[in-house]
């Protein structure tokens, strides 16, 4: 698997294997270069040496190097590529923005049907992992105005996708140790996510006590544990998924920024928001809210591309391009997008997992560990300032709604 | 000790052959060096499988003229 990484306030698109190939060039353009001058320093002449071995090794020269200077231009032409890559992408994208805004969201659901029929007549029936699938839910997503149909689904009978006040409650004895050290990149942030199950809890809450005094916060959210379009117990419901993209106050949102109060975080205290999925809107909420000193945010197959995340935090994104889910919160502004993006195909749907399943997601963030993409290894780097090396005091917090 | 010229003209043909071998040696590392040519950015990547598919031919004649520098000492 290649992880691509895109934006970050670049406009540059880059990948592993063009890192790789950049590298390799330097290296041999080097290499060249020193067996060039190897050659020379023997300083051989006709009279000395033989005019025959003159004649070759200076043919050998010569050949070594046009491929040091061609290595040379080959790897700064390789960046260029990489930039026109990133805005080929981007124009793709905006013309696919541009054709659901006019031709509006019938066309897109036709093709929609179309790639959904495709799907179910292949061997197997459909695995929904199609990126056309995947690229036209995004259109669908960005040609329909989500608030509105909120707020016309919330007028229909029977409580459907109707808000609720919510509450939390710590939860002790769950097997998680109450200190931890600071994680050390993404994999450990992605570990430290909740599971989204049912009963759970759906937040983990880390405070490091700086040696200045100052306390910054972790925070990481489950992703969406219950599916019914009508409001139960768990506000990590289908009702703050559309609250939540459709930009409203979402139960699990609300939950989460009392779970920080009751874990005795103060307003303006920075804290570094962590989700999968709906956990993502979470985080995407808490570093949005102006509440909140945000760094650093990190969301793993989350809907929220749409979102207008403020210019000083790293809004590091990382998506599996055959997840429906990401799609869903439509298209970011298509020329300048801030968010560190990082993408790849779902490792581990051969053996049967879905694209959108944290296991998958787990992976991807073991790459983006062992990558020496800049852009990534900085955002590492900002995490381990962020803790200050410092021991986390752990816990965990279950939100539930409650009857309005 | 003595030197004698015909001494020198040995040592410098054995210093020479020995560069030229350990220049040789130094091309099969640029072999290992040259990029995957796998189809990774799309339109472009027959474009620069061409390039690196170039870059592998001058290394090939330069091994090939090392070759023949040292057969020809």
């Amino acid at each position: 698997m290649t992880i691509e990484v895109s934006g970050g306030g670049s406009v540059a698109v880059t990948t592993e294997a063009m890192l790789d190939a950049q590298r390799e060039l330097a290296g041999l353009a080097a290499q060249a270069g020193d067996v060039c001058a190897r050659l020379a320093e023997l300083g051989l002449t006709p009279w000395g040496d033989g005019l025959d071995v003159v004649v070759f090794a200076e043919r050998a020269r010569f050949e070594l190097g046009r491929a040091e200077s061609e290595a040379q231009r080959l790897g700064t032409e390789l960046a260029f590529a990489a930039d026109a890559y990133g805005a080929a992408e981007r124009v793709a994208l905006a013309k696919q923005q541009l054709l659901a805004g006019v031709l509006g969201p019938g066309l897109i659901l036709g093709q929609l049907a179309a790639i959904a029929a495709a799907d179910a007549a292949r061997p197997g029936g459909a695995d929904f992992a199609d990126p056309a699938l995947v690229a036209a839910l995004r259109a669908l997503a960005d040609s329909l105005d989500l608030p509105v149909l909120l707020a016309a689904a919330q007028r229909l009978p029977g409580g459907e996708l109707e808000e609720t006040p919510v509450t939390v409650e710590q939860v002790v004895g769950t097997g998680i140790s109450d200190s931890a050290a600071g994680p050390r990149g993404f994999s450990d942030l992605a570990k430290r996510i909740p599971p989204a199950a049912e009963g759970e809890p759906q937040l983990r809450v880390e405070r490091y006590d700086l040696p200045d005094g100052e306390r910054h916060w972790i925070i990481y959210s489950a992703g969406t544990a219950d599916w019914g379009a009508t409001p139960g117990d768990d506000p990590w419901d289908l009702t703050s998924d559309v609250v939540g993209v459709a930009g409203g106050s979402a139960g699990s949102t609300r939950a989460a920024m009392l779970a920080l109060q009751a874990a005795g975080w103060k307003p303006g205290e920075p804290v570094v928001p962590v989700g999968h999925s709906q956990g993502g809107i979470v985080a995407t909420a808490i570093a949005t809210s102006g509440l909140t000193a945000t760094p650093l945010l990190v969301t793993f197959g989350s809907p929220t591309a749409g979102v207008r995340v403020p210019s000083g935090v790293t809004d590091v994104a990382v998506e599996h391009t055959d997840d429906v889910v990401p799609a869903l919160g439509g298209s970011p502004r298509p020329l300048v997008d801030p968010r560190l993006l990082v993408r790849e195909a779902a490792p581990g749907t051969a053996q049967g997992a879905s694209p959108h399943a944290m296991s998958g997601y787990r992976q991807t963030a073991a790459e983006m560990d062992a990558s020496s993409d800049d852009r990534l290894v900085d955002a590492r780097s900002e995490l381990t300032a962020f803790t200050g090396d410092q021991k986390a005091t752990v816990t965990m917090w279950r939100g539930e709604r409650v009857d309005g | 000790m003595t030197i004698s010229s015909s001494d020198e003209a040995q040592l410098r043909h054995s210093t020479v052959r020995t560069a030229l071998q350990s220049a040789e040696a130094s091309c099969w590392g640029l072999y290992l060096l040259l990029p995957d040519e796998q189809p990774w950015h799309g339109l472009a990547s027959g474009a620069f499988r061409l390039r690196v598919a170039a870059l592998r031919e001058r290394v090939d004649a330069a091994s090939a003229a090392l070759n023949a520098a040292e057969a020809a000492l």
